[in-house]
């Protein structure tokens, strides 16, 4: 008779279900009585009850083994801790080296989530859009944040998808309450801002729409100005420039801004005030700082696009200096990490170089930390064959060696990402915090989304436990116990394996450190670099009209330490126009600056060829006008052949009268760009350049300010040191360069704690080899030598290796955030090899005294 | 002193019944026949194994079957301490018993 055989899924499933223990009873007692029924009652009954008896003991089963699999859990946790406990210096190198990675990953997290949820706030932000648009500037087409004046309503009224369009447009009044005088800048925004955007009101009510005489204040304002007493209903003094003075009542403050915005105002006024100030809000040839348009949905967006091209040919005719080739649309979610690329944009971005440099970094040295695990756990794993080979001898599973192993990474992984997050919240994020000027808005904890940073540091815990642990976990776990107990398993401290990884290792700490070596030489290039002009005590004031200009310089003339003062309407990193010009027939954007007399000479700039201007020969005599070198370059002309040439800008016609030598017209990260210089009289001055005599510098700023104070008492200190310009940029260079020290230092850290850890190992691993050798009168540095060669050549190819990388994506990151980057020379590379090729001897001699320190009678006697 | 669960001291008292013929099945039937009830067979295993963990029984394989898919019985003991917590819960039973009124079916 054929035997019925119980249901195959059914079983599969018992089997599943069924700890290891009662498994084989329990399936001999179920087919047991399958057979039974199956004889007395048929095959039916018998799958019948086999499924139906399946049913109801499942959850006993299922629960027996849920319960088991925990105690085994805490088993395996266990041998996990004694392991590690035993090998404290591997478990030390693993657990340090991986917190430290994990706390640069996390910062790096936080820093990256930042740029990446910025303005996240705007509860309507899918639906908002800002409006930006393509301008032609000459032979460049400009992105820019600023759009046509009645663009916005234009667009609320003809196109039904778009349900509100708000401006935004700057003001820059002095404001006046009692004894507080300060310039502001101020936004005069439509009246439904307040609807659009989710800035929230500390004090007064947000649906009300602002009056023209009313002021909504930012939280900081309301303190600047108020203090703690309540700004509502108080009353402001606003002066534009009209000269004419009015009053505002406070109608509201707003809430402290979130950390996460990168647009925000001082104080917000209805947009009227342009109309009063005599701005033409209904001219198309008027721009605005910022269009924003609220949409019904974002798939709204394409359609609306393509209707944008006839408010193209309307300002381009309205305005033909300024044509616009395209409109283009950005949700607000992503004005922050773009708005490097937009000119005059309202959003305050920075450049993405940061968040790829820190990312890659971050990445780096988990690399370095999860290749560091996988090495010191197969080196470890060489004094536990024996363990393994007599487990497997007397019935342990290769699965119950994996969840040995996998639970051993575990503890190393959960104690570093604990111990990495504390340094992280502790240390690194605070450290960088205060690196930058970001006073209490930098990166913060309590900022990120709490769903994905515990995703974040889950995913973390994941990769970083499946990549440094699995392959060890498995490799280990599959030797058979007859080779190891032949001795025929070799894991040594070298295999062609850990040399692979420690070679990549290397290669990441070069290239962290000719990362690091680079960015410091560079800022010390970038504040060396000429800026074309001296600004050595050189003192700046601008006044705002033409009468505090002149009643300015005639008094500050008389000052006993000031050399010299001349005038000027433009001034450089501060004030400039940027026409475009016609030469020949090409047309060209140069930046303009409008210069009085003896301002050439007091900053030094050269003449290289032609004449200055004199009093007499004046652009607004002669038409004549100044070139600097690069616009004689851009044109091919050589200095002599560009005297003579025409320019045209407008109806007006220059001559070129001189070049002069190039300068640096913003900042260093602003290339520098062809150039006009034109002289014009002393009604059109605005800067004060005052050059302070050596040595009285403090006194004479004072008797400056004392003088503002009787001449202009009601407006805000306008002067500064023109070497202070550059303050920022030089802190900002110095944090850099402190920055990038600190994770060259913390990658080498990493790369040769898994040097450290190889090297010990390997040494401890062939003690009896040097006893031998040291016993048959091998020197110690012959022992030393025959040790560590193959360690320093792997050093030494990893820098081959990692040159090349180095160099063009070196050239790569510098040339994308410098106008003027600095050309990397075999020095960085000497210097980075030298300190990582020092550290690695370091490393590797701390292993000499245990070579010599080790007693042969005893090593040999023992084995 | 550590009492013994309903389910385990009736899962010892059976296999102490049956001495040499105590597998899953025998107790199985043996444990319905006196309570009454089915029991599954999960419901058997799950603290079998729990009590052999606890080390108060031990395992021993008996014949093979060929009604069992050619697998042999696997047989249950008591060890001294199944034994001990067989005879402290039950003194403690005896304890509690001793001296009271007497119960009465309503």
């Amino acid at each position: 008779m054929k035997k019925i055989l119980p249901p195959a899924l059914a079983e599969w499933i018992l089997a599943k279900s069924l700890s290891h223990n009662i498994r084989y009873g329990a399936m001999g007692d179920f087919e047991y009585i399958f057979s039974e029924i199956a004889e007395s009652r048929g095959p039916l009954a018998a799958k019948a009850w086999y499924w139906k008896q399946l049913a109801i003991s499942l959850p006993h089963l299922v629960l027996d083994t849920l319960i088991w699999a925990t105690v085994m859990l805490k088993n395996y946790l266990l041998v996990a801790y004694r392991n590690l406990y035993k090998n404290k210096a591997a478990s030390l190198v693993n657990i340090l080296g991986l917190s430290v990675a994990v706390a640069v990953a996390v910062t790096g997290y936080l820093f990256i989530e930042r740029q990446y949820t910025m303005d996240g706030f705007h509860e309507n932000g899918a639906n908002l859009f800002l409006v930006e648009n393509y301008v032609s500037q000459g032979q460049d087409i400009e992105h820019r944040g600023d759009t046509p004046m009645p663009l916005g309503p234009a667009m609320q009224a003809d196109l039904p998808m778009v349900k509100r369009a708000v401006r935004v447009a700057y003001g820059h009044p002095t404001i006046k309450v009692g004894d507080n005088t300060f310039q502001e800048s101020v936004w005069m925004v439509d009246s439904e801002f307040q609807d659009v955007f989710s800035f929230r009101l500390r004090l007064g009510d947000k649906s009300v729409p602002v009056g023209i005489d009313d002021v909504i204040l930012s939280d900081a304002m309301a303190i600047k100005y108020f203090g703690d007493e309540n700004p509502l209903g108080k009353q402001m003094e606003f002066i534009f420039s009209d000269d004419t003075p009015r009053m505002f009542t406070v109608r509201g403050v707003a809430h402290p801004f979130p950390n996460k915005t990168s647009f925000s105002f001082n104080a917000l006024i209805h947009f009227d005030h342009l109309q009063i100030l005599g701005v033409d809000e209904e001219d198309w040839a008027e721009t605005t700082g910022a269009t924003f348009i609220e949409v019904t949905s974002p798939e709204d967006i394409p359609s609306i696009a393509g209707q944008m091209n006839a408010y193209a040919s309307i300002q381009n005719s309205a305005n033909e200096k300024r044509p616009v080739t395209e409109f283009v649309f950005a949700n607000i979610g992503d004005l922050s990490t773009q708005s490097y690329a937009v000119t005059g944009d309202i959003s305050g971005g920075s450049h993405p170089a940061g968040s790829i440099v820190l990312g890659l970094v971050a990445l780096f040295m988990l690399a370095l930390s999860c290749i560091n695990y996988m090495n010191m756990a197969i080196v470890t794993a060489s004094k536990r064959l024996k363990e393994i080979g007599i487990r497997k001898a007397v019935g342990g599973s290769k699965s119950q060696l994996v969840m040995q192993f996998l639970a051993e990474n575990i503890v190393v992984c959960l104690v570093a990402l604990t111990l990495g997050v504390a340094i992280a919240y502790f240390f690194f994020v605070p450290g960088f915090n205060s690196l930058f000027e970001w006073n209490d808005a930098g990166i913060k904890f309590v900022d990120a989304g709490i769903g994905n940073l515990l995703l974040f540091l889950t995913v973390l815990l994941i990769v970083t436990g499946v990549v440094s642990g699995s392959y060890p976990a498995f490799y280990i776990s599959s030797f058979q116990p007859d080779a190891i107990f032949r001795n025929s398993t070799t894991l040594g401290g070298e295999s062609n394996l850990t040399r692979g990884l420690l070679s990549f290792q290397f290669v990441l700490a070069f290239l962290t450190m000719i990362m690091g070596v680079v960015m410091a030489q560079n800022s010390d290039y970038q504040a060396a670099i000429d800026w074309g002009y001296s600004n050595e005590l050189m003192y700046v004031v601008r006044a705002d009209n033409q009468e505090d200009f002149r009643n300015l310089k005639s008094e500050i003339e008389q000052i006993a330490g000031v050399e010299q003062v001349v005038g000027a309407t433009h001034h450089f990193s501060r004030s400039w126009m940027k026409p475009t010009v016609d030469v020949g027939t090409d047309r060209l954007a140069p930046v303009q600056f409008d210069i009085g007399d003896g301002f050439l000479e007091m900053y030094g700039l050269k003449l290289m060829s032609g004449k200055a201007f004199t009093s007499s020969s004046r652009t607004s005599v002669d038409g004549g006008i100044l070139i600097n070198q690069l616009f004689a370059d851009t044109r091919s002309w050589s200095l002599e052949e560009a005297i003579g040439k025409t320019i045209r800008a407008d109806s007006t016609q220059y001559t070129v009268a001189g070049v002069v030598n190039n300068f640096v017209y913003d900042t260093i990260y602003d290339p520098i760009v062809p150039a006009i210089l034109l002289s014009v009289p002393e009604e059109a001055h605005r800067f004060l350049s005052i050059r302070i005599a050596a040595g009285s510098s403090g006194q004479t700023e004072e008797a400056i300010r004392a003088i503002w104070k009787t001449v202009v008492p009601d407006r805000e200190y306008t002067g500064f040191f023109q070497d202070q310009v550059y303050e920022s940029i030089f802190r900002e260079n110095t944090n850099i360069k402190k920055v990038f020290t600190f994770i060259a230092i913390l990658a080498l850290f990493v790369a040769c704690m898994g040097l450290f850890g190889l090297t010990a190992q390997k040494i401890a691993s062939r003690m009896k080899e040097i006893s031998v050798r040291k016993v048959l009168g091998a020197s110690i540095p012959h022992l030393t030598k025959k040790m560590n060669t193959s360690f320093l050549i792997i050093v030494s190819i990893s820098a081959v290796l990692a040159m090349p990388i180095g160099y063009f994506a070196m050239t790569g990151l510098l040339g994308s955030i410098y106008a003027d980057p600095m050309p990397i020379g075999p020095s960085s590379f000497i210097l980075s090899f030298t300190f990582v090729l020092i550290t690695a001897m370091l490393t590797i001699s701390t292993q000499i005294r245990k070579i010599s320190s080790a007693n042969p009678a005893d090593v040999l006697r023992n084995q | 002193m550590d009492l013994l669960g309903r389910t385990e001291e009736v899962l010892l008292l059976t296999i102490w019944r049956l001495q040499d013929e105590a597998y899953g099945l025998s107790i199985r039937d043996e444990i319905c026949a006196k309570t009454g009830s089915e029991w599954s067979i999960g419901a058997i295993y799950a603290p079998l194994h729990r009590l052999e963990r606890k080390g108060l029984v031990t395992t021993k394989f008996g014949l093979p079957e060929a009604k069992r898919g050619g697998r042999r019985t696997v047989l249950y003991h008591l060890t001294q301490s199944g034994k001990n917590a067989l005879l402290d819960t039950k003194a403690v039973q005896d304890a509690l018993w001793t001296g009271i009124l007497t119960l009465k079916r309503a």
